[in-house]
């Protein structure tokens, strides 16, 4: 159950990245640090983050943002946010962004 | 929007898909594919601008540009490094001016705008704080000013997001939100006189939301000057509002009719079934009504484009009491059942404005798509299936931008609506003309005989419409007329190159003191509108003259059938000579005036002419 959940989260996750570099073949693992995607930058971290924001419905503070510098941290933050909901409650709010 | 018709399908499906309501998440995505067909879309208008403000202005920067392309521009965007927009505008030799922007945006916000005062400051205070805000910014325009002629355009203040005690801050000139909108008004009038535009952040973000707009933790995180959220839509406003103030603003709205300004069919509903102002649904088609007036008042031509019968279509705006729209209103009504997309282009091309400066109101979606396919230069708001959400829709749009308005403006509907009543008569004159010149017309005229006095008789029995006294004469009156010396009785045959009408006309005039009276003048339906009784007249004319008679009396005698001659002698040229036997009597100078007609019928030589076929009058 908790690793189907994670899977989930991993892949939009992954869709979101991908639709931000317009690759829709882009390695993203929960082992991808940010910073070793090509091309990544500050700027795209802010926007990851809004992104991320919106895809789930959740805020995240600004000692959360900091943490956020690989998949692995991102999940986290999202499993301990969205864990409290059941699954039901997140199904269907699959979105690809654009 | 200049929309290319060989645009790369990305970009298409970008501006099919891109909203600028959605989140800024989206707004990046759309951003970053944007920035990836941005070299290949051909045909958009380059624009440089230097989007100066606090904060980090990136994020709005990628947003803006991808606005501005659906805008139709190319954009370059300079942005000043982190907190130095200020340092950029003072020193001449700044990466700002090496730029050369064609638009300065300062990109103001509440942080930067709002005037600092004591707390609980007096009036006189509060008014110098603003006076000195405002100062600052006016030299600021000036600088940039002195070191290029660029277009500037200036933020104002947003409504502040923490009151002091709440509702009373309303009622105090020292509270953040007065001080802002004084600061507001203040703004207002400087950017008028330095012919900077306003951009009217303050209005966007309550569009947005307030609540919304105010998201503080995007400051403190990444120093975003407001929520990132409302990017979409303030780089979509300023798009429309820089692509209307640089040469490209709408100029007309051309709408449908039945269920987009009226509900119901007028066609199938009747004059009294349309929904109009008497019903919660007519309400709202009343409120698109005016709306579609102050548009026009303010200079944006209205025009129909229906697929109805002219009468149906022209009956409400003549004839319903609740309609706000009249004729004269409406600079080209084009209501027929030729398809929408000629329709506009024809309405186009009276006003000789562009297709790119038509919008089509429409509540049919196929009537739109049709249009959007066949004229991807018009543009064509979606609309709502609601009437109630029309205006909204509209307004959201921004379809109708403009940074200034004048006299002019309101005087436009007369001017393209007077015009296009002159082209109209020039247009229809001048197809007039060459189809009568296209007839190649002669004409054949002579004194009555044994072969022409029955034709005569019998036209001037049967003739009821252009027969202005309806007198009857039989063969041996005529031909008695005829042998007075001092009458003139002649017949008229015409042909064209269709062929010979035969005898179409005749004329009996009878000398009465020092005049010709005209005693009788028939001439044959089928050739009404050739210019024969122009040609006819002016024989009658030049016959005077060389008999030495002065005047010409004619007479009308009104009857049932004869209202097409009513204006003869007046058309003419004849003068009113009072009332005769219940009808009106007119006079013509032949010494005097000079009629000016040139008909397009040549006088035929010899004496041929056919006698016309029995049965016809």
């Amino acid at each position: 159950m908790t690793t189907t959940f994670r899977q989930d989260l991993m892949e939009r996750v992954r869709r979101i990245l991908r639709d931000l570099f317009l690759d829709n073949s882009l390695a993203v693992t929960e082992d991808t640090q940010l910073v070793d995607i090509p091309e990544w930058d500050s700027m795209l971290h802010v926007t990851l983050v809004m992104a991320i924001e919106t895809e789930f419905n959740v805020r995240l503070n600004a000692r959360e943002v900091s943490e956020l510098t690989a998949i692995r941290p991102i999940l986290d933050v999202l499993t301990a946010k969205l864990g409290t909901q059941s699954r039901e409650a997140l199904d269907g709010s699959h979105s690809r962004l654009g | 929007m200049t929309v290319s018709t060989t645009e790369t399908p990305l970009f298409a499906q970008l501006r099919a898909s891109a909203d600028p309501s959605a989140p800024f998440a989206n707004q990046a995505v759309w951003a970053r594919r944007l920035q990836k067909v941005l070299p290949e879309i051909p045909n958009l208008r380059p624009l440089r601008i230097a989007v100066l403000g606090s904060g980090t202005m990136g994020h709005f920067a990628d947003t803006l540009r991808l606005w501005l392309a659906l805008e139709g521009f190319r954009p370059e965007i300079h942005l000043a490094s982190y907190g130095s927009f200020r340092q950029e505008i003072l020193d001449p030799h700044s990466a700002l001016y090496a730029f050369q922007p064609d638009v300065v945006w300062l990109f103001a916000t509440g942080r930067d705008l709002l005037p600092q005062v004591d707390f609980g400051a007096a009036p006189d205070a509060c008014e110098s704080a603003v006076q000195a805000a405002v100062s600052e910014w006016r030299n600021l325009w000036r600088r940039v000013r002195e070191s290029a002629p660029v277009a500037i355009l200036q933020n104002n203040c947003e409504a502040p997001a923490v009151r002091i005690f709440g509702h009373y801050d309303g009622a105090l000139p020292w509270s953040p939100a007065n001080l802002a909108r004084r600061l507001n008004l203040v703004l207002a009038e400087a950017t008028a006189a330095e012919n900077v535009s306003l951009f009217d952040l303050d209005h966007t973000a309550s569009v947005f939301g307030l609540s919304r707009w105010h998201q503080d933790r995007h400051w403190y995180q990444s120093k975003q000057p407001f929520a990132p959220d409302a990017f979409g839509l303030v780089a979509f406003q300023a798009a429309r509002f820089l692509s209307a103030s640089r040469g490209a603003a709408k100029k007309c709205v051309a709408f449908d009719l039945d269920n987009t300004l009226w509900g119901g069919i007028a066609g199938d509903d009747g004059l009294a079934g349309i929904h109009l102002g008497n019903d919660p649904e007519g309400e709202a088609y009343l409120a698109l009504q005016d709306y579609l007036k102050t548009l026009q008042r303010r200079g944006i031509l209205l025009a129909v484009c229906s697929k109805n019968e002219e009468a149906v279509a022209q009956e409400p705006f003549l004839k319903h009491p609740a309609m706000r729209l009249r004729l004269e209103d409406i600079v080209a009504f084009r209501a027929n059942w030729k398809n929408k997309a000629d329709n506009l282009r024809d309405i186009a091309s009276s006003l000789n404005i562009g297709l790119d400066s038509l919008v089509f109101v429409d509540d049919n979606p196929a009537e739109r798509e049709l249009v959007r396919s066949v004229l991807p230069e018009v543009t064509v708001p979606e609309m709502p299936a609601d009437p109630a959400e029309f205006v909204p829709a509209l307004v959201a749009g921004r379809y109708f931008e403009a940074s200034s308005f004048s006299g002019e403006d309101t005087a436009r509907t007369r001017l393209y609506y007077e015009n296009a009543r002159r082209e109209a008569a020039r247009t229809s004159a001048t197809d007039l003309a060459g189809f009568l010149r296209d007839l190649d017309m002669e004409a054949l005229s002579g004194p009555p005989d044994s072969f022409t006095l029955p034709r005569m008789a019998q036209l001037l029995a049967r003739t009821n419409q252009f027969h202005p006294t309806t007198t009857r004469h039989t063969e041996s009156e005529l031909a008695a007329m005829a042998a007075n010396r001092r009458a003139w009785v002649r017949w008229f045959s015409l042909r064209d190159r269709f062929g010979d009408h035969g005898l179409v006309s005749v004329a009996a005039l009878l000398p009465q003191d020092d005049a010709w009276i005209i005693d009788s003048w028939a001439m044959s339906c089928r050739v009404f509108s050739r210019g024969l009784e122009e040609l006819v007249f002016l024989e009658m004319v030049r016959a005077a003259k060389e008999s030495g008679v002065p005047y010409l009396i004619g007479r009308y005698y009104p009857t049932s059938k004869n209202r097409p001659v009513a204006d003869l002698f007046p058309r003419l040229g004849f003068r009113a000579d009072g009332a005769e036997n219940g009808g009106s009597r007119w006079r013509f100078d032949v010494t005097a005036s000079v009629p000016a007609f040139t008909p397009f019928i040549r006088w035929g030589t010899g004496a041929r002419y056919s006698v016309g076929k029995e049965g016809q009058a």
